[in-house]
């Protein structure tokens, strides 16, 4: 199998998200601007402590900062091109040719990802600056090793929970339902609304079963230093495993919902 | 020459549930699911040479799009034997599907915001055509479709002819041997149809593709095929060529008098055949096949004739009485089991 079809796909989808980057600028600025409130919020909860829940005042902004940005690149959705070429049959045209589809999006979401990703490192700059200081910078190289390695694997995880979502189109008619389980439960689980230790140890201990916190909480903690050697090495193992487990779940999906797509005939 | 497609007692079912209306029976079709069958194509069998056109006619629902998706690999037939240009279109072989395509009406897979030149460029990756190959092959395809000058244009700000012509090109990159036609000319006007047409004429022509083309317009069929298929409920009612069919269905003539003096009455025209239209001077009548030599005669040395003209039936009537034919009484069979 040739992998510069797939390159390919990567660059003309990236071209295609860059027609688009003001309006990339202006929907990051929108997503990020309520991160001023809550970098706020922050700054005075940690007027009357030192540390909560094992974070520092800089640990927690820094926290923040960084997860806006990163959830951009890791989060699951449900991915409307998937769901309309599922739903209105385009996806035949994609069977017809000699391509992987799982691969094919894979590459077109990478590509459409990565413009917007660089767009938000620009709009979250100000927000480093803002805090001044207190955001922090990691100065072993390993430290970044680690943390780039885990985004990297994290993306894989992001795009193949994508995958899963958008192929419940299959058997949905209409996709609300996943759709708010993508928007709200999953970033949630991540870790994106606060850092999972601030959790009741029920809620951390529940949620640190579930595959999710490896999009997000996982790669920034292993920014902050937060975690031994060890356990960072353990966690990489734990996403390259989820990695295995999903590529098989997402193959047992893909063929039962094309026993479905075939089904609906004409 | 050799068969490009075989195929032998194809039967397709769809297994399709049963939903009763309201509340409950939302409720129930939850738990128990119920299912009936639509038997969409009943053992059906023919054979198309290498570089034959064939129409493939029938109204919605009669297999026609089934039998495409079957022959194309992208649904699994219950039973029956297929091959295409040697391969079993199941087995999904990349050496198959370079070398077949299919025209889905309106669906299609250029890449909206970017010019078509950057979704060729992916196709040609995609089925790994050489370079110089892929220039020539694109060069003489964009003359011939007369859209050189928009292969930079974002493909959204096409017009809908000028974007089916791009969609057709992006099949015929790879130059398959056998193209699937489902509805190619749907949704366009009648000037971009006739040319789309021509187009893939010129395209068959000169590769001596195989052609199979399921549509509702007659005149795609008529232009582009030498033989029909008529397929009706699963089951293929007909084989043969356009004249054969009409032959076989409407053994009739049109046959069109002008005259110079106006004749008081229609009725001494009935004697020889239905008459169909009669304005005093004009008169049109239907006149069974072989007669239509000896009626003319006659009708020449008894009236004042200025003008003669006969026509065939058009293939719509054709297909119209084939179907009502067989919906009347000669075997029909309920699809639905």
């Amino acid at each position: 199998m040739g992998w510069r079809k797939y390159f390919l796909v990567a660059r003309l989808s990236m071209r295609e998200a860059s027609a688009y980057r003001v309006n990339h600028v202006v929907s990051f600025i929108v997503v990020a601007a309520p991160l001023i409130i809550v970098l706020l919020l922050w700054e005075t909860i940690y007027d009357q402590q030192q540390k909560i829940a094992g974070l520092t005042r800089s640990q927690v902004l820094t926290y923040f900062i960084l997860t806006r940005w990163l959830f951009e690149l890791t989060g699951p959705a449900v991915w409307w091109e998937i769901t309309s070429d599922i739903r209105d049959g385009t996806l035949a045209a994609h069977l017809l040719r000699p391509e992987d589809y799982q691969a094919y999006q894979f590459a077109s979401i990478i590509g459409a990802k990565l413009p917007y990703a660089v767009v938000g490192l620009i709009v979250i700059f100000p927000f480093a600056l803002f805090i001044g200081e207190a955001f922090l910078i990691p100065d072993s190289g390993l430290v970044w090793g680690g943390f780039l390695l885990s985004i990297a694997l994290a993306m894989m995880m992001g795009y193949l929970f994508t995958y899963l979502f958008s192929l419940t189109a299959f058997w949905l008619e209409e996709g609300r339902g996943v759709e708010l389980l993508a928007d709200i439960a999953i970033p949630f689980a991540m870790g994106s609304m606060l850092p999972l230790s601030f959790l009741p140890d029920a809620w951390e201990k529940f949620l640190s079963y579930l595959p999710f916190q490896y999009l997000l909480y996982f790669p920034v903690n292993i920014y902050l230093e937060k975690l031994t050697r060890e356990q960072v090495l353990l966690g990489l193992a734990v996403q390259i495993i989820w990695i295995g487990a999903l590529l098989l779940i997402n193959k047992v999906v893909w063929d039962m919902g094309l026993r479905r797509f075939s089904a609906v005939g004409g | 020459m050799n068969a490009a497609i075989e195929v032998e007692n194809l039967t397709k079912t769809y297994r399709v549930p049963i939903r009763r209306p309201g509340l409950k029976g939302a409720i129930k079709h939850l738990f128990a699911r119920q299912y009936r069958n639509v038997v969409a194509l009943d053992r059906i069998s023919f054979t198309v040479q290498q570089g034959a056109a064939v129409g493939y006619l029938g109204p919605n629902g009669a297999g026609k799009t089934t039998t495409l998706k079957v022959l194309s690999g992208l649904l699994h037939p219950d039973e029956g034997r297929i091959r295409v240009l040697g391969f079993d279109p199941w087995r999904h072989e990349e050496a198959f599907k370079k070398r077949i395509g299919f025209v889905m009406g309106q669906k299609g897979q250029l890449w909206w915001d970017l010019p078509a030149h950057d979704s060729f460029e992916l196709l040609r990756e995609m089925y790994e055509i050489p370079s110089r190959r892929f220039l020539s092959t694109l060069q003489e395809l964009v003359e011939r479709f007369s859209v050189k000058d928009l292969l930079y244009v974002p493909v959204r700000n096409l017009s809908l002819g000028e974007r089916m012509k791009m969609e057709l090109i992006a099949i015929l990159l790879h130059e398959p041997q056998v193209l699937f036609l489902d509805e190619p000319t749907i949704g366009l006007d009648v000037m971009a149809q006739h040319e789309i047409r021509l187009l893939l004429k010129d395209y068959q022509k000169r590769h001596g593709a195989t052609l199979l083309l399921a549509s509702h317009y007659m005149r795609d069929v008529e232009d582009l095929c030498d033989r029909i298929l008529l397929i009706h409920q699963g089951n293929i009612l007909f084989d043969g060529s356009i004249d054969e069919i009409k032959k076989h269905y409407v053994p009739f003539k049109k046959v069109s008098f002008t005259l110079s003096r106006p004749v008081e009455s229609e009725e001494v025209f009935s004697q020889w055949g239905e008459v169909q239209e009669y304005s005093g001077s004009q008169v049109t009548l239907t006149v069974a096949e072989h007669k239509v030599t000896q009626i003319m005669q006659l009708i020449v040395t008894r009236f004042p004739v200025v003008g003669v003209s006969v026509q065939d039936p058009s293939l719509e009537e054709v297909i119209r009485v084939a179907f009502s034919t067989f919906d009347n009484g000669q075997g029909g069979r309920d699809g639905v089991a």
